[in-house]
């Protein structure tokens, strides 16, 4: 036995790891953690290279888009001063609204909305497995980012951070096949869950066949997975497909954000984790 | 010895970069080639030994860091890419640039297919089968067009290692 294992110690040694591996695998399941230590520490050694790229990126881009790329550039001027006094009409109806909901939400007695603290960061970086849908951001822990904190741009839902060192963090995109966010039909307010694919759709599950569901509705998140806040953007409807044998449709959400352009997003840092931090104290 | 870890070190370090940044934006549907497979491929001509073995390991560890989603199965891959370039390079003769390029295709087709089946042992893998089949066949193929680039790239910057395939007649069964 000691012979062959010593003839053959490559081969060995590889049955072992193998092993290793599987176990390794099976543990950062079980506990994402694990794989975030290692990914915190080429987080250290990769960020710096990767802003150095991104800086130098932005100076090209810049110039180019300052100096030499300016057709049509009175068109869109003028466009957006149109657009501009029209936004600001709305602006002020909007805020009429804002101070009547406040009244009438003291009226009711009914909780204030949490505070939201965010923080405005840029893509550096992006997936280096084709198995994985994530993006490096330029913000990490000494920005007060941790892991579970959910990424929009703008309104729409971006993904979550899963790991950050203390100068850059990974994003987590909803279109990574590991992704899920509990939702709501906007228009029906049909319950289900989002997951992402790794194509460019997302698919929703656990809608109920006796939901209406049209192509064109959105989805929007409904709060109750605790990490992101309600009513927060996710997509639109594409295609609906009644479920013949089983209960639940099957339903394709178009997301409202373009991954492969992603720029700049913002991370929550309070928003919807204050109550599951309380509730996971109290456990 | 020194030289050749610090190239390895500085050649994975751009792999890294390369394949988080640069990459994804020359190829818009995000399928790029695995660059720290290919230097798991290297190892595995240069270095057909214990040593080679873990070092297989460790770029393995070091993409499935880069990915931050699991710990394990990035790094059984490149053992197993490690064993297809043995076991491939004693039978057949691949010293040109077609030969390299099936290697890689090969070798990074085996190492998604470890890659899938263990991520699909512990948890669902919700994509269908045909856009799975997609982006592995295309990450394979574009692995495969840079092997022969990058490990002539090697050959170049370590030249005074051992050249490529002198152990050729060596049987596997020694290993």
């Amino acid at each position: 036995m000691f012979d062959f294992i010593k003839a053959h110690k490559l081969f060995v040694t590889t049955l072992l790891l193998f092993a290793l591996c599987f176990r390794l695998t099976a543990l950062s399941i079980k506990q994402p953690e694990l794989s975030q230590i290692g990914a915190r520490g080429l987080g250290k050694v990769m960020a710096p290279l990767e802003k150095l790229r991104f800086e130098i990126f932005q100076t090209f881009s810049f110039y180019w888009r300052h100096y030499f790329h300016l057709v049509g550039i009175v068109e869109s001027r003028d466009r957006l001063f149109a657009e501009k006094s029209s936004l600001e009409a709305e602006c002020l109806r909007l805020h009429e609204f804002e101070n009547e909901n406040k009244r009438l939400r003291s009226l009711l007695n009914f909780p204030d909305e949490p505070e939201v603290r965010q923080v405005a960061a840029t893509v550096i970086g992006r997936n280096s497995s084709n198995y994985t849908r994530s993006v490096t951001i330029n913000r990490g822990s000494s920005d007060g980012l941790k892991p579970g904190n959910p990424v929009f741009d703008g309104n729409a839902i971006v993904g979550q951070v899963i790991a950050c060192s203390d100068h850059a963090a990974i994003v987590l995109l909803l279109t990574d096949n590991t992704s899920a966010i509990d939702a709501l039909v906007q228009e029906g307010r049909a319950p289900g869950v989002v997951e992402g694919t790794m194509g460019e759709h997302l698919i929703m599950r656990y809608v109920n066949n006796d939901y209406t569901v049209r192509m064109g509705d959105r989805v929007i998140s409904s709060g109750l997975d605790g990490i992101y806040p309600k009513g927060r953007l996710i997509g639109s409807i594409v295609k609906v497909e009644e479920g013949k044998t089983g209960m639940f449709k099957q339903i394709e959400v178009d997301s409202s954000v373009d991954f492969a352009r992603l720029e700049n997003v913002l991370v929550l840092l309070t928003a919807g984790r204050k109550e599951v931090d309380d509730l996971e104290k109290i456990n | 010895m020194l030289r050749a870890f610090v190239i390895y070190v500085a050649l994975i370090t751009l792999s890294i970069f390369l394949q988080g940044t640069l990459l994804p934006a020359v190829n818009p549907n995000f399928i790029v080639p695995d660059l720290l497979l290919i230097l798991v491929l290297i190892v595995g001509l240069y270095f057909r030994s214990m040593g080679g073995l873990f070092s297989a390991l460790l770029i393995g560890l070091v993409s499935d860091f880069a990915a931050a989603k699991y710990m394990g199965p990035e790094a059984a891959g490149s053992i197993a890419a490690f064993w297809v370039v043995i076991y491939i390079s004693q039978k057949v003769y691949i010293e040109h640039f077609f030969g390299l390029m099936i290697l890689g295709f090969i070798a990074s087709f085996i190492d998604q297919l470890i890659y899938i089946g263990m991520v699909a042992t512990y948890s669902a893998f919700e994509t269908g089968y045909g856009k799975l089949f997609s982006v592995l066949l295309w990450q394979a193929f574009f692995t495969g067009l840079l092997t022969p680039l990058v490990a002539y790239l090697v050959h170049f910057l370590d030249s005074k290692t051992r050249p490529f395939f002198t152990e050729k007649s060596r049987s596997l069964r020694s290993y």
